[in-house]
């Protein structure tokens, strides 16, 4: 297995005296696995058959679902759940031994479509079924499928969203697929954000299979398993992730969940550093350093320091900036201020989703320069202002919000984990 | 075991999964004793990891720094030794206990601010629910849940038991 690389970049070199900000591009690719080193997986496949997976829908997620059941080892765990207002635990979590997995298929095979959603309890009881596997050392994982709404027993977006947090704290991580025009793409989204996993937007049922064998595939191909950045000291700087991974300080350091990371997985993560003002009676700094640790559930990975020089004002205005930092922080923001511009454009907030966009690409106008890529982000972000001014439809809104969140991940444009080519050099041998 | 075990700076965190840097600041917050000598020749003791596991699992459960440093102070190595074998690792409960009590408690009615996600209205009953379960290819159990504590407790039992059953049937 060859190791991680690890790098640190920031856009200017220089701060002021007084509290400044400053961005940190993290580029991450995540060591190199065989199937053979693989960790055991502990996986919950959670598929709706409410009537309005009939047809298509229903028939092509059952071969879907089939295949990656099929893909599992004996040292693999699986469960296999369906839901519509009732809730079937179908396959409880076992083994994935050949009877367990003939079990499964012939039980898949004989689920129909109907009823209505209970989202909630459908995807809990999946949850359920992993958490009480003991699979420790384990990639454990749910995945839920659905065409619908949440529109039995718990519906609210806010309150499943604690609960993914919460489950996801308790070391099962969701990962929610929509397939169609009629899913909230709020919710699923919102559910893979907190619960550690992947969103993905499926807008026709051709396209069930490939997505669920990306995501089951990605499970069987974990190298860095619950990936962590941790920077410090957090008494000298405030660290935030331009995106909705899961951040918190733990002692003298910020530490952000970057979920698991698979086999070569190619992630950028943009940052904002703020200084924090120094105080009346502290010595002046010649300079502020902060360390950048990167770390999985196996223990820290690599280091990189990266030292700020304190600077009078005009230095510091003159300095040049890293473009690609730059460039990084821009898509950064600009994924954010889409994510809310659809939302504010789903509720009918029309002018507030236009505005959101206009500003983001204001910002990005005000250090763009005379670089290309940066002015064009900012007209498109214009463009899409424009577009958010009235209704968009509701395929349209989901392939936005996809694409935005897949963006701010470092994903492929249908979802799929970004990889680094291999290395070809052999170091380390 | 080894109550006398001492570990330099690098073996405590290590141990304990913290960095250097978090050592320090506890014990620049009073959270943890200095150690002692000081220098590289720098030895931690059990006490210090104990203090550091104490720390993280009530962290866990969302305790800020000042109320650990309290509670910490109260008391003495033996005891803090106790409390972090009594305490579940990781996590407060498990995602087991997690589910259950969400899907044990009735069920919230759909207020005004979810009415906008419910397709039914808003009014809907509280509802129990069948659950299906599958303990071997032709035979399943039905539930209504949710269930009183003692009831489920049975449940589980009677599933233990006849997954034992079905599966020396298969071998």
């Amino acid at each position: 297995m060859t190791g991680v690389r690890f790098d640190i970049e920031t856009d200017r070199p220089l701060i002021r005296k007084e509290s400044d900000t400053r961005y940190v591009l993290a580029r991450i690719v995540a060591p190199e696995g065989t199937a053979r080193q693989r960790p055991p997986v502990n996986l919950a496949l959670v598929l709706d058959r409410s009537g309005s997976m009939g047809g298509d829908k229903i028939r092509l997620a059952k071969e879907a679902a089939i295949a990656a059941v099929r893909r599992l080892e004996p040292r693999d765990r699986l469960a296999v759940v369906f839901y519509d207002d009732r809730i079937d635990v179908v396959v409880p979590s076992a083994p994935a031994t050949r009877e367990t997995v003939r079990a499964a298929v012939r039980a898949i095979e004989e689920v129909d479509a109907r009823g209505s959603t209970d989202l909630c309890g459908g995807w809990l009881r999946a949850c359920e079924q992993v958490g009480a596997a003991d699979a420790s050392g384990a990639v454990s994982r749910v995945i839920l499928l659905t065409d619908g709404l949440a529109n039995v027993g718990i519906v609210d977006p806010a309150q499943i969203g604690r609960h993914a947090a919460e489950l996801r704290q308790r070391g099962v991580v969701t990962s929610t697929i929509g397939v169609g025009d009629d899913f909230d793409e709020h919710l699923l989204g919102g559910m893979a954000d907190e619960g550690g996993g992947h969103f993905y937007d499926v807008a026709r049922a051709d396209q069930i299979a490939p997505i669920i064998e990306t995501e089951v595939g990605e499970t069987l191909e974990v190298t860095l398993r619950d990936a962590w950045l941790r920077v410090g000291p957090a008494s000298l700087a405030a660290v935030a992730p331009i995106a909705p991974y899961r951040t918190r300080r733990d002692g003298d350091d910020w530490v952000i969940d970057l979920g698991d990371l698979v086999s070569l997985q190619d992630v950028a993560v943009a940052l904002r550093v703020s200084f924090a003002a120094p105080t009346l009676f502290e010595p002046a700094k010649p300079a502020m350093g902060l360390t950048f640790v990167l770390g999985g559930a196996s223990g820290r990975q690599a280091e990189a320091v990266v030292q700020w020089r304190i600077a009078p004002s005009g230095e510091v205005e003159a300095q040049p900036r890293n473009r690609a930092v730059d460039r990084a922080v821009a898509e950064a923001y600009a994924a954010l201020a889409r994510r809310e511009a659809g939302r504010l454009n789903r509720e009918g907030e029309f002018e507030a989703a236009r505005l959101r966009l206009t500003r983001t690409g204001a910002r990005i106008s005000g250090y763009a320069g005379d670089d290309s890529f940066l002015n064009d982000l900012a007209r498109k972000l214009r463009d899409d202002a424009a577009a958010h001014a009235e209704q968009l439809t509701k395929r349209d809104l989901k392939a936005r919000y996809a694409a935005s969140s897949y963006a701010m991940y470092s994903r492929e444009p249908m979802g799929a984990a970004r990889r680094a080519p291999r290395r070809k050099d052999t170091d380390g041998t | 075991m080894d109550r006398d075990r001492a570990y330099d700076l690098q073996e405590l965190c290590t141990e304990a999964g913290v960095t250097p840097r978090t050592v320090r600041y506890y014990i620049q917050q009073g959270l943890l004793p200095a150690p002692e000598p000081q220098g590289p020749a720098t030895r931690y003791g059990q006490g210090h990891l104990d203090r550091l596991r104490l720390i993280r699992d009530l962290q866990a459960e969302h305790q800020p720094l000042a109320v650990i440093r309290q509670r910490l102070e109260e008391l003495p190595d033996k005891d803090i030794r106790r409390l972090v074998r009594k305490l579940p690792r990781s996590s407060p409960s498990s995602a087991v206990d997690y589910v259950r009590s969400v899907l044990g408690a009735p069920q919230l009615m759909a207020t005004e601010s979810t009415a906008l996600y419910a397709t039914r209205p808003a009014a809907t009953p509280v509802r129990a629910q069948w659950e299906r379960l599958s303990i071997a290819p032709d035979v399943e159990l039905h539930i209504r849940r949710p269930l009183t504590r003692e009831i489920n407790r049975r449940v589980e039992k009677l599933l233990a038991l006849a997954r034992q059953i079905f599966e020396e049937d298969r071998e």
